[in-house]
C-alpha cells in the first residue's frame, strides 16, 4: 500500500491515471476511426465540451447528495420547473422593458436566478424531508419531484414558450464566448474548481463525507449532519436548475420536458467516478462525465441513432462498477474475498 | 403488526374501523362520494367497472415491487420492462407468430432483465436504485427503442380469446380484474401463510439478524427481481393486447403510479409495510383518482401533483409506523 517506501503513485493519483489512460484510449480510437468525420477538429471539441457541460454540472450537484450518503430522484424533475420558471419570466413584458446590458436585456439575470431559486426551494423541501424527518430518500424525492413536474405544467398547460427567446438575449447563456471558449464550458470549469476546493480541500468537504460514511459518528464529532444533508440537496437542485436553464437557452424554447433526460447521464457520471475513485469525488465525476461525453460524441459522429445514448452510458456504467467490484488480486489467489461496498449508509 | 392482526381476529368492534390502518379506506370513500356528486358520469356502473378493468394492468405490474420494497430494496425498472415486452410482443406478432408463442417469448425475454438486475444487486452489490435504473431506463428502454426504431408499432386487434381477457366481462365484472384478483389472492396466501413470505419481512426488519438466522438472502432477492420482471413482462403483453400497439416510451407513465400504489398500500392492513392486498387497494384508489379527476375536467398534471403528495404522505405514515414498532430505548441520531 501507501506506506511502502519508493512508491511513486499515491492512491489519489492511481485512479486519475486509470481515467486518463481510458480517455486517451477513447480519443485515439475515435480519431483513428473518424478522422474523416472531423472528431479531432477544434469545432467538434468545442461542441463536445459544451454538450458535456450540461450533464457535468448536473452530475456535480448529484455528487454532493451521494457524498452525504443519500439518493436524489427529484433533481431532473425539479430542473423542468426551474427551466419553465425562467422561460415564463422571459415571456413577460418586464423583460422587454428592461434596459440593455451589452446585447442582453438586464431582466435575463433575475429571471435565471429566479429559476435557480425555485429549484433550490425544492431542494430545501427534499432536504428537510430527508435530513430532519428521516423519510426514505428515494421514494420521498420521487414524490417531491413529481409535484414539481406537475407544477411546471401550470405555466402554459404544457405547451412550448417561444416568446422573446430570440430578442431577450437569454440564448447568450449558451452562445456567448470568451476568447473563443463558449460560456457553458467556463461555467462548468468554474463550478468544478469551486466544488473541488469545497469537497476535497476544505473542512466542509470532510463534513460532507463524514455525514455520508457514518451519521452517528459524525454527530458525535460535532458535524451538523442535518444541515449538511439539506445543503447537499439544495446544491443538487440548484445545479440541475442551472443546467436545465442552459438547455433551454441552447434549444431556444421553453420546454416542460427540458431536463427530463438528465437522470441517466448524471448517475452514470457519478458512479463511473465512484467505480474508479471508490468514493464520490469531484474529479471522479468530472472524468465520468467527460468519458460519457466523448463516447456519446464519438458514436453520434458514427451516425448512431440518438436513443442508443442511454444504452451506451448505462452499459459503460455497469461495466465500470463490475470491474471495480472484482477483486483482481483474489482471483489470482483463488480465494474469495467479499467485495467492498461503496455505500456506507 | 401481528398484535393488530390478532386483535382483529379476536373480536370485531366499531372503533377498530377508525384505526390508522383503515384511514385510507375512509379517504377513498369520501373521495368517491365527492366524485359521485360532482360528476354524473362517474357514478354510472359502467364507469365503476371500467375503473376496475383499468387497475388490473398496473396491479399485475407492481406485485414484485411490493415485495422488493418489503425487503427494503427498490426496483424502478418495472415500467420500462413492461414497455420492452410490449414492443417485443408487437414485433413478434408482426413477424407472424401466434399469440401463445409470442407470449412465452416476450415474457421470457423480459424476465432476462430481472435476472440481470438481480445479479447486479445480489452478486455485485450495486445499490438497488442504480442497478434497476441502469437495467430499466438504460438497457430495457433503449433496446425497445432500438428494436422499434424509436416509433410506436401498431398491430391488428387481438383474436377472440386474448380480446376476451383484456376487454371481456364475466357477469358484468371485467375478466382482467378477476384474473388480477386471483393472482393477488394466491400471492397473499404465499405472503402470509408460508415461511418464505415471512422471510421477506424479516429481511426488511433486520438484514444482519436474517443472515445470522441462516436465511438465504441472496436467493430470495434474486428470485424477487426475476419475479418482478416476470410480472412486469406479463403486464407488458396485456398492455399491447389492450391498446393494439407497442410503445417503447410508455414505461415512464407507470413509474410514479407504481411507487405511489405500493407506498399507499403500505398504509393499509400491515401498518408500515408494503403488502399485496394493500397494493391492490392502492391501485384501485389511484384508478378512482385518475378517473374522477379526468371526468371533472382537470388537466392530467393535477393528477401528477396529487399522486406526488399521496406518495410523500404514504412514506410519512410508513415511517411513523416503523418508528412505533421499533424497540424503545434505542439510540436515535439527533
Amino acid at each position: 500500500m501507501n506506506d511502502k517506501k519508493g512508491m511513486i503513485f499515491s492512491d489519489t493519483f492511481k485512479p486519475i491515471i486509470i481515467f486518463i489512460m481510458m480517455i486517451v484510449l477513447m480519443f485515439i480510437l475515435f480519431s483513428f476511426f473518424e478522422y474523416d468525420k472531423g472528431f479531432l477538429t477544434s469545432r467538434n471539441m468545442r461542441m463536445l465540451f459544451t454538450h458535456m457541460s450540461i450533464s457535468a454540472i448536473t452530475a456535480l450537484g448529484l455528487t454532493y447528495v451521494i457524498a452525504v450518503g443519500h439518493f436524489d430522484m427529484s433533481f431532473y424533475l425539479v430542473g423542468c420547473l426551474a427551466a419553465m420558471t425562467t422561460s415564463y419570466l422571459n415571456k413577460t413584458d418586464l423583460m422587454m422593458n428592461s434596459f440593455m446590458l451589452g446585447n442582453i436585456h438586464a431582466f435575463v439575470i433575475p429571471a435565471v436566478f429566479a429559476g435557480i431559486a425555485v429549484g433550490c426551494l425544492w431542494g430545501l423541501i427534499s432536504g428537510i424531508a430527508v435530513g430532519i424527518y428521516k423519510l426514505d430518500d428515494m421514494v420521498t424525492t420521487i414524490g417531491t419531484g413529481f409535484i414539481a413536474f406537475g407544477m411546471a405544467y401550470f405555466y402554459t398547460k404544457g405547451s412550448f414558450i417561444y416568446d422573446n427567446f430570440l430578442s431577450s438575449g437569454i440564448t447568450e447563456i449558451n452562445d456567448a464566448k470568451w476568447f473563443t471558449i463558449p460560456f457553458p464550458i467556463i461555467l462548468m470549469v468554474g463550478l468544478y474548481c469551486i466544488s473541488f476546493f469545497i469537497l476535497s480541500r476544505s473542512k466542509y468537504g470532510r463534513c460532507f463525507y463524514a455525514t455520508g460514511s457514518n451519521k452517528v459518528a459524525a454527530v458525535f464529532s460535532g458535524v451538523r449532519v442535518k444541515t449538511y444533508i439539506i445543503v447537499a440537496f439544495i446544491i443538487c437542485a440548484g445545479f440541475t436548475s442551472l443546467a436545465a436553464i442552459m438547455t433551454t437557452a441552447a434549444q431556444g424554447v421553453g420546454n416542460v420536458k427540458a431536463s427530463l433526460n438528465f437522470l441517466m447521464p448524471a448517475y452514470a457520471a457519478v458512479y463511473i467516478g465512484i467505480a474508479v475513485f471508490k468514493k464520490p469525488t469531484v474529479i471522479g465525476t468530472f472524468f465520468g462525465a467527460l468519458f460519457s461525453a466523448i463516447m456519446l460524441n464519438g458514436f453520434t459522429l458514427m451516425a448512431l441513432p440518438f436513443y442508443l445514448g442511454d444504452l451506451i452510458i448505462a452499459a459503460a456504467m455497469i461495466i465500470a462498477i463490475i470491474a471495480s467490484k472484482i477483486d483482481w488480486a483474489s482471483i489470482k489467489r483463488k480465494k474469495s474475498v467479499p467485495a467492498p461496498t461503496i455505500h456506507a449508509n | 403488526m401481528n398484535d393488530n392482526a390478532t386483535e382483529i381476529e379476536n373480536g370485531f368492534h366499531i372503533s377498530k374501523l377508525f384505526q390508522a390502518q383503515y384511514g385510507l379506506i375512509w379517504v377513498t370513500l369520501i373521495m368517491m362520494a365527492v366524485f359521485a356528486i360532482a360528476s354524473p358520469t362517474f357514478r354510472t356502473p359502467g364507469n365503476l367497472l371500467e375503473i376496475l378493468r383499468q387497475s388490473g394492468l398496473l396491479a399485475i405490474m407492481v406485485i414484485g415491487l411490493t415485495w422488493i420494497a418489503a425487503t427494503g430494496e427498490i426496483d424502478v425498472s418495472y415500467g420500462d420492462i413492461a414497455a420492452f415486452t410490449g414492443v417485443m410482443t408487437a414485433v413478434f406478432l408482426k413477424a407472424g407468430l401466434s399469440w401463445p408463442v409470442t407470449f412465452v417469448l416476450a415474457v421470457g425475454l423480459g424476465s432476462i432483465f430481472g435476472v440481470f438486475s438481480g445479479i447486479l444487486v445480489v452478486y455485485f452489490k450495486f445499490p438497488a436504485l442504480i442497478a434497476t435504473l441502469a437495467v430499466g431506463s438504460g438497457l430495457a428502454k433503449s433496446i425497445a427503442r432500438w428494436v422499434s426504431g424509436g416509433a410506436v408499432i401498431h398491430i391488428s386487434n387481438p383474436p377472440g380469446v386474448v380480446y376476451q381477457i383484456v376487454y371481456g366481462t364475466f357477469y358484468g365484472i371485467p375478466i382482467l380484474f378477476i384474473i388480477t384478483l386471483a393472482i393477488y389472492l394466491i400471492c397473499r396466501e404465499f405472503q402470509d401463510k408460508t415461511t418464505l413470505g415471512q422471510h421477506l419481512y424479516a429481511l426488511g426488519e433486520n438484514r444482519q439478524a436474517t443472515q445470522e438466522a441462516g436465511i438465504n438472502e441472496r436467493r430470495i432477492l434474486m428470485s424477487l427481481y426475476v419475479f418482478s420482471a416476470l410480472l412486469a413482462s406479463i403486464a407488458g403483453v396485456l398492455l399491447t393486447a389492450m391498446v393494439a400497439s407497442g410503445n417503447p416510451n410508455i414505461g415512464g407513465s407507470f413509474f410514479l403510479d407504481g411507487l405511489t400504489v405500493v407506498f399507499l398500500g403500505a398504509m393499509i392492513i400491515k401498518a408500515g409495510q408494503p403488502n399485496v392486498i394493500g397494493t391492490l387497494i392502492g391501485v384501485i384508489i389511484l384508478s378512482i383518482l385518475g378517473n374522477g379527476l379526468t371526468l371533472m375536467g382537470e388537466y392530467f398534471f393535477v393528477g401528477n401533483i396529487v399522486k406526488g403528495i399521496l406518495l410523500v404522505f404514504g412514506v410519512v405514515v410508513v415511517m411513523l409506523a416503523r418508528k412505533r414498532n421499533q424497540v424503545e430505548g434505542k439510540f436515535v441520531v439527533a
